[in-house]
């Protein structure tokens, strides 16, 4: 009885959000007369406070309230199986996961709720609020996937929403080359995460999370390449160097989507994935190292851009991304349970500051409480040079574009050859061209 | 499920994939429906899945590609060279079947598939389809999934269909990658149809390759997932090319707040092209991937290469054309003819990626 309660409040944490977003978009495509804006934000905001009270209730069966405690993993059959394959429809029950669920779930209905005023009489409000509910959906989709594959749906949906948001305000370009180039990042490094989900079915015989605790058996090799995949797929999503570019862009979006995406949950997705496969990164000490190297690194060079930065959202972003990274590092130490309250704690303080931001930026010039970094910090006195040189890498943020672009032109270089090959080819061979 | 109700059941979904991919595109259009040749491979297409005999199905198949072949004579020689050649194809597929010579059988439906997936470098007759006849495109493709499903029905059980497994599939993954970064140097959205077309012909291809060592459910899901996407797709781009001209003229972007339901009709199929989550497109993908995994992995990083490729271009390439500075109009969004159409696709596509075991499971007990 009571884990039948577990199976119920699981799925409606999961699916109430997706529901309503559906309801929403079946609004904008028969009858957008019908959608009027309370009728929009009130139905996401009905799905989003089911979830919050799901999660809530989960909270309570998984300390005992309604009996025997529930906790693990809560089975709910295949959602394909072919063969030996499935794809196990296995939600996991455990302290991390009630933590970010119920971290989610909250802080986007707060988020929901404010940007009801916030985007009043905005063009895409509804295209705002159906978003809401996909993310809603995704977020506590990989909040208490237990397996891999349904993982990789949530983190989809969660890339994708976090795109279309960053592109929110379409008719402008910036914005959109934005939303494109972050969309880029995230593909090309899910990646990672996709050959890591595939290794990890043939190589443990599952996808679930539940398997990965006997990853110490693989040889050393297979366990640090199935590693090094997830921190590439995890450093895609939380922004960390060399994938930092994109965050100061995404902040071309609402402020309400930044808040919510880039200051609690979806730059935190990375790392809860890390903390979702600790088991894997512990018997891969290199790959460890490499983690606590890449989010030191990264902390240090967001706390550079951030102290130069002209603008109070980029410089919020870069903030965010300083502890982001270190986040990254203690999980890579395997300090998970502080990397949890970290993240936590993290992710309410930068709603509220984000969410802040335009107040702050209001305040400062009314109150003329602006104040402006003076540049005698300790290293320029300690080494004035060494502090010149930091302050103009800073200003261009070490030329982090230049380098992607220039990584990525041979593939486009290559792509326009194919294309003139394909063209010739077609040419050649046409029949339609000789007549 | 029963084999004797899995032997119904199958071909009977297969066929009602087919129907919803004739009857969306006649929909949709405005003037000059044409129900008769509809209406007619529809009958070919049930007579070509409901047969438990090889060489009637392939006959069929024949038939029908025949008739694509003969319905883009007047505009494309080199479509109608391609799809006669293919025709000629599965014929030689029927016959051999009927002498049980099934090897020659799988040779000529493979030298089939290969043509009506645009395999490179054979691209140049679907390639023409895309260009300049995207209604018999779609056409083709809707009878698409019927020539996969005789394949993994009737001539994929054979010694040389296992021992050519890899080479097929390794040949499919190429083409897969070649077309993936051709997407990302495409300048309109005909362009990045075409090449999207031409990928996913290669990851059919090297779907039916694997489909040789078992893996027949992920061979069907691709087949019909590649042709209920890229038809959403086509649909909206000749709702787009009605409204604002020639596609391949198209400049500048700016037409969302135009055309809001056309745009994001056209980014859902790009979407589930792609493998969005709840979509047939992400088990598709999803079962591919495992296939593809155990014959060869490097077509399997290829695939992953040339599907998020894929992705960047369809976003890219969508901003561009929708997306950017509004420009005015007059014409409306999309009426409501062609939302039923693509809603009947959304429909489908989401039903096959939320429960994919309504059509996975008859076909894993009817094939095995």
């Amino acid at each position: 009885m009571v884990e039948r309660l577990m199976h119920v409040f699981l799925a409606t944490a999961i699916v109430a959000p997706f529901v309503c977003a559906l309801m929403v978009a079946v609004g904008l495509v028969l009858a957008k007369r019908w959608l009027s804006e309370p009728r929009a934000a009130g139905t996401i905001r009905l799905g989003l406070t089911v979830s919050v009270l799901a999660s809530f209730s989960a909270i309570a069966t998984y300390l005992g309230a309604f009996g025997t405690p529930i906790r693990g993993e809560i089975e709910f059959g295949n959602w394909l199986t072919v063969g030996d394959y499935e794809i196990p429809l296995t939600l996991l029950v455990d302290q991390g996961a009630l933590v970010f669920s119920l971290l989610a779930s909250v802080l986007t209905l707060l988020v929901a709720r404010f940007s009801r005023t916030y985007l009043h009489k905005e063009p895409g409000f509804d295209r705002f609020f159906f978003l809401i509910g996909i993310f809603a959906a995704g977020t506590q989709l990989i909040a208490f996937a237990g397996a891999l594959d349904l993982f990789f749906a949530g983190w989809e949906l969660i890339g994708i929403s976090s795109a279309l948001f960053i592109g929110f305000f379409h008719e402008r370009d910036e914005p959109v080359r934005s939303s494109v180039r972050a969309f880029a990042t995230y593909r090309l490094c899910d990646m990672g995460l996709l050959i890591a989900i595939v290794t990890i079915h043939e190589l443990l015989g599952s996808t679930k999370l539940s398997a990965l605790q006997s990853a110490g058996s693989l040889p050393a090799l297979e366990s640090s390449a199935i590693a090094a995949l997830l921190l590439l797929a995890a450093m895609g999503k939380s922004a960390q160097l060399p994938f930092s570019s994109w965050l100061p862009r995404a902040m071309e979006g609402p402020t309400p989507s930044s808040a919510l995406f880039y200051g609690a949950v979806s730059i935190h997705a990375g790392l809860y994935l890390m903390l979702r496969v600790s088991s894997v990164i512990e018997v891969a000490p290199y790959v460890a190292a490499l983690g606590v190297f890449v989010g030191v690194a990264t902390a240090l060079y967001a706390s550079a851009v951030a102290r130069i930065h002209a603008d109070a959202k980029g410089a919020l972003a870069h903030a965010t991304l300083a502890q982001i990274g270190l986040i990254l590092a203690e999980i890579s130490l395997g300090w998970t349970t502080l990397a949890l309250i970290h993240l936590s704690c993290h992710a309410m303080l930068r709603v509220y500051q984000y969410l802040r931001t335009p107040n702050m930026i209001h305040d400062a010039h009314t109150a003329g409480h602006g104040h402006h970094h003076s540049g005698s910090g300790w290293l320029a006195k300690l080494a004035p040079k060494t502090s010149e040189r930091v302050y103009a890498a800073a200003l261009h943020r070490w030329r982090l574009d230049e380098r992607i672009d220039a990584a990525v032109a041979p593939a486009l270089h290559l792509a326009r050859w194919l294309d003139e090959v394909d063209h010739r080819v077609r040419r050649t061979l046409s029949l339609d061209a000789r007549t | 499920m029963s084999a004797d109700a899995a032997s119904i059941v199958a071909p009977a979904l297969v066929w009602f994939c087919t129907v919803v991919l004739f009857v969306a595109p006649e929909v949709a259009t405005q003037t000059n429906r044409r129900w008769v040749p509809v209406l007619f491979l529809l009958m070919l297409s049930a007579l070509a899945v409901g047969t438990s005999h090889g060489a009637i199905a392939y006959g069929t198949v024949a038939v029908m590609t025949l008739l694509h072949a003969a319905a883009a004579a007047r505009t494309s020689r080199t479509a109608m060279l391609s799809l006669g050649v293919a025709a000629l194809a599965c014929g030689v597929a029927a016959g051999a079947f009927w002498m049980g010579q099934l090897h020659i059988a799988f040779g000529a439906s493979i030298a089939a598939t290969a043509l009506r997936c645009g395999l490179f470098p054979l691209q140049g007759g679907i390639a023409s389809l895309c260009d300049k006849l995207p209604r018999v495109q779609a056409q083709q493709l809707a009878t698409l999934p019927i020539l996969v499903f005789a394949h993994v029905r009737f001539v994929d059980h054979t010694t040389l269909a296992f021992d050519a497994a890899i080479s097929i599939v390794v040949i499919g993954a190429a083409s897969m990658l070649i077309f993936g970064l051709i997407s990302l140097a495409q300048r309109d959205l005909g362009g990045l149809f075409r090449s999207s077309t031409l990928m996913h012909g290669g990851m059919l291809f090297a779907a039916v390759g694997a489909a040789g060592r078992g893996h027949y459910a992920a061979a069907l899901i691709v087949a019909i997932t590649m042709a209920l996407a890229l038809n959403g797709f086509s649909m909206m781009l000749s709702a787009l090319e009605a409204r604002s001209g020639p596609i391949a003229s198209l400049l500048g972007g700016g037409r969302a707040r135009a055309f809001p339901r056309m745009a994001a009709s056209l980014l859902f199929f790009g979407g589930a092209a792609v493998g969005l989550p709840g979509t047939s497109g992400f088990i598709a993908d999803d079962l591919l991937l495992h296939a593809l995994w155990g014959e060869s992995v490097g077509s399997a990083v290829m695939m992953i290469l040339a599907s998020a490729l894929l992705a960047v271009a369809i976003l890219a390439q969508f901003s561009r054309s929708f997306l950017g500075k509004p420009v005015r109009q007059l014409a409306p969004d999309l009426l409501h003819t062609e939302r039923f159409a693509a809603i009947g696709l959304v429909l489908l596509l989401l039903v096959l990626g939320l429960v994919p075991s309504v059509l996975v499971n008859p076909i894993r007990v009817l094939l095995g």
